[in-house]
């Protein structure tokens, strides 16, 4: 025993092609690039509510990819991602109206709120797990009260106009290509140590310290990242629904996005799209009045948090394994299914 | 000055109900009750209905505070007791009741806020150069005498002085054989009946609505962060000194962003001690 | 000279108590040092000031000579100060290959080469298992896959919180074997806390007994065995 270091953690070589990395990773990219296509054509396609639901799905997906750093593999409740979200859209489009061209301003307003993430970090990263959902929580309200408030700037709360930057088809492609890379970084994030080490977070803080993990930086690194992809969701909702208002950036927004992690799986690459299809996507497709639907998304959430520890897509992989021709286990990991988990690959 | 004290107080005394409430069940549970602020909502709106349909506010009120308390009991039966033992999914849980307790009164009630009348509308107290309506007085006094009530509760009863343990040490308490269940079930029932009263004075200062609470929830938490976990004591003195800090910079520097002079405080707080204020760092290996 | 871990007049206050109360300690490398004293007497709050989480009230720690720089946790770790806990096992869904991989990467980079992940499982006899599932581990498994990941860390000192809890005697020897082929192998300098004096007292070099925060007495097992104070405050009392 003295060269298992780079072997594959898991399964032995041979059961399957899949158990390859080179062509995981493959069709992992191929899967995501398909998925981008997809959400092109559908975003092309579709009109009215179903196009409307088409495309709040999409740029959910781009923000709660954000948010699924963080809380997914962290395990750290962010109640502020509708307020990093917000911020993009208002930054980009007051920057728009004051003369900026479009992609400057984009730039200005992912990287405001990236800095504006970074000081939400500095003040909450050094706490644990509850804090600092009270504390993100109590961020996005004072934001809302500054966007209510600030009249001059952010139009109170019946919102401004936003003016036209990117051309609509551009829109259009920016969405289902930041769709696509946005899931690309995330697989790759979760693959490195950034990934390994919120994921050791996430099973057990005051272990991973005692093994080395620099936790509060950890935790740091990731809100600043939940804020980039966050306020570049905000940018491209700015552009494409012409107007934006306080209301769409609430905490309630915000508890949704976490809600859309829950249900979709912690960490799990796709709990993004699932979950805001769930969350965003279905009440605006069934039409039962918006107390309904909440309600009834609550109960599902409930639900699935006591019942599906790995979330909808960590129970589908449960059945699809239970399904599936048996297969060699390594030596005593006969028990415990895969709940929230994937191999840790540190290279 | 005077003015913005007694404002002060009015705002402490209503923080201090809230978040003696949530400090009990943040101690006995570690959940950080979310759900709390649709609980009020939900109550305020049964007083509403009931005095809509004729009772006398007295009773109204009742009905009020009687919901607060069966509503929190069953978030307790129905949800919180699954996680008891995975603090980690407490948050989720919490979101979840509050999403559906907010649009449940969303869905009977509609969205626009109503006003709820009460007898002592119009009554305003004169007291030297300050001047405070019926409704901010009775708020005073109903939370006065039900955070005394619990303090009585809380330390002269055996059912007060077992919740008390569990509040401070879980472990210890187990050991000691006190049953978990019912201590749970009752840190459920208190701070529901304590949400309740605070929804009854509450509402008539403001406007019944399924979000009326938010704010309040928000910096009730900042008040347990600052009075400690599982403190009566604590959580009013927090309360109050909140309540202070929020008035003065709502007189003095703007009414709008009145909420986020707790936030400010919560971030000094956080900055100084990430553990909170009372807490010491590396429980688990003291 | 200057000694691998040196604790000079180290209190540590909890309210009025006096948890630790004026304690001074150095350890060499490739030596082990026993702690033992009855519950309450300041062992596991000694330890868990010498790994860093948690702040001395009074006095210092040196490693090599140097206060570690920083509070947190991760940068005593990094100054090569690694320990186990009485109750904590390994990330459930992880096996011990990627938890053992996860310190490795937290190492200093003149270190990252140290000892690969399997030597340190060979070490401790769970070379079988080290593509298991640390929640499958038995409770003797785990609190070796506990000490394999401390080690993971590359560390100078090792801090061990009563490893011995729970197990048979044939078990307990295991691990004393083990921990003589960490101290033989890897030069690594070890404070032992444990009850199991069959475990301990053929294990350490040194023995120091505590009582009510303070240092009752030192030296080595044979010494200790035939101290009278000891005998009659501890050793008499509390046969585990």
């Amino acid at each position: 025993m003295t060269s298992t270091t780079v072997a594959p953690t898991r399964r032995p070589a041979g059961t399957s092609l899949l158990a390859r990395p080179l062509v995981r990773h493959t069709a992992a990219m191929l899967g995501i690039f398909a998925l981008g296509v997809v959400a092109y054509l559908l975003l092309t396609n579709l009109q009215g509510q179903q196009g409307q639901a088409c495309l709040l799905v999409v740029l959910w997906t781009v923000s709660v990819t954000g948010l699924n750093i963080v809380q997914g593999l962290g395990g750290y409740p962010s109640l502020a991602q509708a307020s990093f979200y917000g911020g993009g859209a208002y930054i980009s489009t007051i920057a728009l109206n004051k003369g900026m061209p479009m992609v400057l301003a984009a730039v200005v307003a992912v990287a405001a709120v990236t800095a504006a993430g970074l000081v939400v970090g500095l003040v909450f990263a050094r706490t644990r797990g509850q804090y600092f959902a009270i504390g993100t929580l109590f961020f996005g309200a004072v934001i809302t009260l500054v966007l209510n408030n600030a009249i001059d700037l952010t139009g109170g709360p019946n919102g401004r106009p936003v003016d036209l930057g990117f051309a609509p088809s551009t829109t259009l492609r920016l969405l289902a290509a930041s769709m696509s890379i946005g899931f690309v970084l995330f697989y790759v994030i979760s693959r490195m140590r950034l990934g390994a080490r919120l994921l050791s977070i996430r099973e057990d803080e005051d272990l991973a310290e005692h093994l080395g993990v620099p936790t509060a930086r950890t935790k740091l690194l990731a809100l600043t990242l939940s804020a980039t992809f966050g306020a570049w969701a905000g940018v491209l909702l700015a552009q494409y629904n012409g107007v934006i208002a306080p209301s769409q950036f609430t905490f309630g927004q915000s508890f949704l996005m976490f809600v859309a992690i829950g249900l979709g799986g912690y960490g799990r690459l796709l709990a993004p799209l699932v979950g805001s299809f769930i969350v965003i996507g279905l009440p605006q497709l069934i039409n039962v009045g918006p107390g309904t639907s909440q309600i009834a998304v609550g109960i599902i959430f409930i639900v699935v948090t006591l019942l599906l520890p790995g979330g909808i897509i960590g129970g589908l992989s449960l059945v699809f394994e239970r399904f599936r021709p048996s297969r060699p286990q390594p030596p005593g990991a006969s028990g415990s299914p895969d709940q929230a988990h994937r191999p840790v690959v540190i290279s | 000055m005077g003015q913005v004290i007694v404002n002060g107080i009015f705002l402490g005394s209503l923080f201090a109900v809230v978040a003696v409430g949530l400090t009990l069940i943040y101690g006995v549970m570690e959940v950080p009750n979310f759900a709390h602020s649709g609980i009020i909502a939900l109550s305020a709106y049964v007083t509403f209905s009931a005095g809509q349909h004729g009772a006398p506010f007295v009773l109204a009120a009742a009905a009020g505070i009687v919901t607060g308390g069966v509503l929190s009991v069953l978030t307790e039966l129905l949800a919180y007791r699954w996680v008891r033992d995975n603090p980690a999914a407490a948050p989720a849980i919490a979101l979840g009741l509050l999403l559906i307790l907010q649009n449940t009164a969303l869905r009977i009630y509609g969205g626009e806020g109503k006003a709820l009348d009460v007898p002592y509308s119009q009554a305003i107290l004169r007291v030297g150069g300050v001047t405070l309506s019926g409704v901010k007085v009775a708020l005073i006094v109903l939370a006065a005498v039900a955070l005394i009530f619990l303090s009585l509760l809380l330390s002269r009863t055996a059912l007060g002085r077992a919740v008390r343990a569990v509040a401070q040490d879980r472990e210890a308490a187990a050991m000691m054989g006190i049953p978990m269940q019912r201590q749970f079930t009752l840190a459920f029932l208190i701070a529901g009946l304590l949400g309740g009263v605070a929804a009854v004075a509450y509402a008539p200062t403001f406007q019944v609505s399924p979000y009326m609470a938010d704010e309040i929830l928000l910096s009730a938490f900042v008040v347990v962060i600052l009075g400690g976990l599982g403190s009566v004591l604590g959580a009013v003195a927090g309360g109050l000194l909140l309540g202070l800090v929020e008035s003065l910079g709502s007189a003095y520097i703007s009414a709008s962003y009145q909420s986020a002079f707790g936030f400010v405080a919560l971030v000094i707080i956080l900055v100084l001690r990430p553990a909170g204020l009372l807490s010491s760092a590396g429980r688990r290996v003291a | 000279m200057t000694a691998l871990l040196e604790a000079r007049g180290l209190v540590k206050k909890f309210g009025g108590v006096r948890a630790v109360d004026d304690v001074s300690l150095t350890l060499e490398p490739a030596t082990i040092l026993g702690l033992i004293g009855p519950n309450g007497s300041g062992k596991t709050t000694l330890l868990s000031l010498l790994s860093g989480t948690v702040e001395p009230t009074g006095g210092t720690v040196l490693i090599d000579g140097a206060v570690p720089k920083g509070k947190a946790t991760h940068r005593f770790v990094r100054a090569g100060v690694a320990r186990t806990f009485q109750t904590t096992r390994l990330f459930p869904t992880w096996t011990l290959l990627e938890a053992l991989r996860l310190a490795v990467g937290e190492r200093r980079p003149q270190e990252r080469s140290a000892t690969e992940p399997s030597e340190i499982a060979d070490l401790l006899g769970l070379g079988d298992v080290l593509h298991a599932r640390c929640g499958t581990f038995t409770g003797a498994q785990q609190r070796l896959s506990m000490i394999a990941a401390a080690l993971a860390t590359s560390p100078r000192v090792l801090l061990l919180d009563e490893p011995a809890v729970g197990m048979d005697q044939a078990e307990a020897d295991t691990l004393g074997r083990a921990v003589r082929r960490v101290r033989e192998q890897l030069a690594t300098g070890v404070v032992v806390v444990d009850h199991n004096m069959h475990f301990l007292m053929p294990v350490a070099d040194t023995v120091m007994v505590m009582a009510s925060g303070s240092v009752l007495a030192s030296g080595t097992p044979a010494e200790i065995r035939a101290d009278k104070s000891v005998i009659a405050s501890y050793l008499g009392s509390d046969k585990a």
